[in-house]
């Protein structure tokens, strides 16, 4: 996937991520539904990290809230891994817009404590966020379905010539 | 489900490859990474046993270009196959938009295979997903070992609803695109239905502004 990519993926979540990052000094964040789709990150220079990272952390987090409602257990608000170097955190939150969850990696610039706090912040920032009931771009479906067979045929016959 | 951004012009689809353990679920991803270029797929992510025996998933990330000025993606995954893991099994069938059903064509595999489609129907009905609503294609793999079904009779087995099948040998590539085209058009004619009329939800922030 191209770089230009990583640019255009962060829109309405990008505000709030980038105060969370500046703010609690972490290195690496990136805000994901649980389908591990990406909504904003910070600091990943490769698209393909990006997507490795999400597809995982939503894998923990599926995991975890299994494992948690198995046991009869409460479900959990935040999971902590702290290496050597650095550490994991990843936060999940619900939203009028579903479950989300925030992965971020930080090392001694920052801490755990830091990390909790603007967490909370951001989580506030984000459920203020205005839900919209229509899209702003009105999407034809007819031409939509005009295009979708010779984008596909493009895109397979590249892959089976080259 | 699918995410779609109007802000950004992006639609990103999940499609699960499901089916019986050692069918060749892996093994279609693994040969679908080593055909598409460097500019259209992410890394793939493997998390299996040291058997090679798929653990939770895999995933890999393909990027289909633009339809109608939309930026698609489809993120792949495979379930592990093995009866043992139901449980992580459901979490990533959570949200698929369609199903690529890898059925294994050896005479020996049949019991397997129902048993593995039925499962498929279970899970998808806990999530409130009758088989019938979503998008699914079946693919009999392994056709080039000596002692596989006849394709109608898998069909009379497994393909009672008639959705799009397809023979193929995922070791050798055969049949690997046929099926993913095929799963592909048919999680995008969907949507594309639900693109213009239903009321999309999708979030704005603050400061942002208008785009
Ligand atoms: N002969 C032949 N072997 C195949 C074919 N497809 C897969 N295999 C082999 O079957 C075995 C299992 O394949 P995998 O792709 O790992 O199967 P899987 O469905 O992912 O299995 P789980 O992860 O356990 O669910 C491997 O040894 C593959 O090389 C095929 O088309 N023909
Ligand atoms: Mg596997």
């Amino acid at each position: 996937m191209r770089q230009a990519d990583l640019r255009q993926i962060q829109d309405a979540f990008a505000g709030p991520l980038a105060s969370f990052v500046d703010e609690s000094a972490v290195r690496l964040a990136v805000l994901i539904n649980r389908s591990g789709q990406v909504l904003a990150q910070e600091g990943f220079d490769r698209i393909d990290d990006l997507v490795g990272v999400a597809s995982l952390a939503a894998g923990i987090n599926a995991s975890s809230r299994a494992l948690a409602s198995q046991l009869g257990q409460e479900d959990f608000e935040h999971l902590h891994h702290a290496g050597r170097l650095r550490q994991l955190f990843l936060g999940q939150f619900d939203t009028g817009g579903g479950l989300l969850i925030l992965v971020t990696v930080f090392d001694e610039a920052s801490s755990i404590g830091l990390v909790r706090l603007f967490f909370e912040q951001m989580v506030d920032e984000v459920r203020q966020l205005p839900v919209m009931d229509a899209p702003p771009v009105s999407v034809s479906a007819d031409n939509f379905e005009a295009e979708l067979e010779s984008s596909l045929d493009r895109f397979f016959r590249d892959l089976m010539g080259g | 489900m699918s995410l779609v951004n109007y802000a950004t012009k992006e639609i990103t689809c999940k499609i699960v490859y499901y089916g019986p353990g050692r069918s060749g679920k892996t093994t279609n991803l693994q040969y679908i990474y080593s055909r598409v270029p460097w500019d259209r797929k992410g890394e793939m992510v493997s998390l299996a046993t040291e058997a090679d025996r798929t653990l939770f998933f895999d995933f890999l990330p393909l990027d289909l270009g633009r339809i109608s000025g939309f930026t698609t993606r489809f993120q792949l995954y495979t379930v592990p196959g093995q009866v043992y893991y139901n449980a992580t099994r459901k979490l990533v069938l959570q949200g698929a938009d369609g199903v690529v059903f890898v059925a294994d064509s050896q005479r020996s595999q049949i019991e397997e295979d129902i048993e593995s489609f039925r499962n498929l129907q279970v899970n998808l009905l806990e999530q409130g997903i009758d088989i019938r609503e979503i998008p699914v294609v079946i693919q009999y793999n392994k056709r080039d070992l000596p002692n596989v079904l006849a394709i109608d009779l898998l069909d009379d087995e497994l393909n009672f609803r008639e959705v799009p099948s397809f023979a193929a040998s995922a070791l050798l590539g055969e049949g690997v695109f046929d099926t993913l085209r095929s799963i592909s058009e048919g999680v995008l004619r969907k949507l594309a239905g639900k693109l213009d009329n239903t009321r999309s939800r999708s979030w704005r922030a603050k400061g942002v502004g208008n785009r």
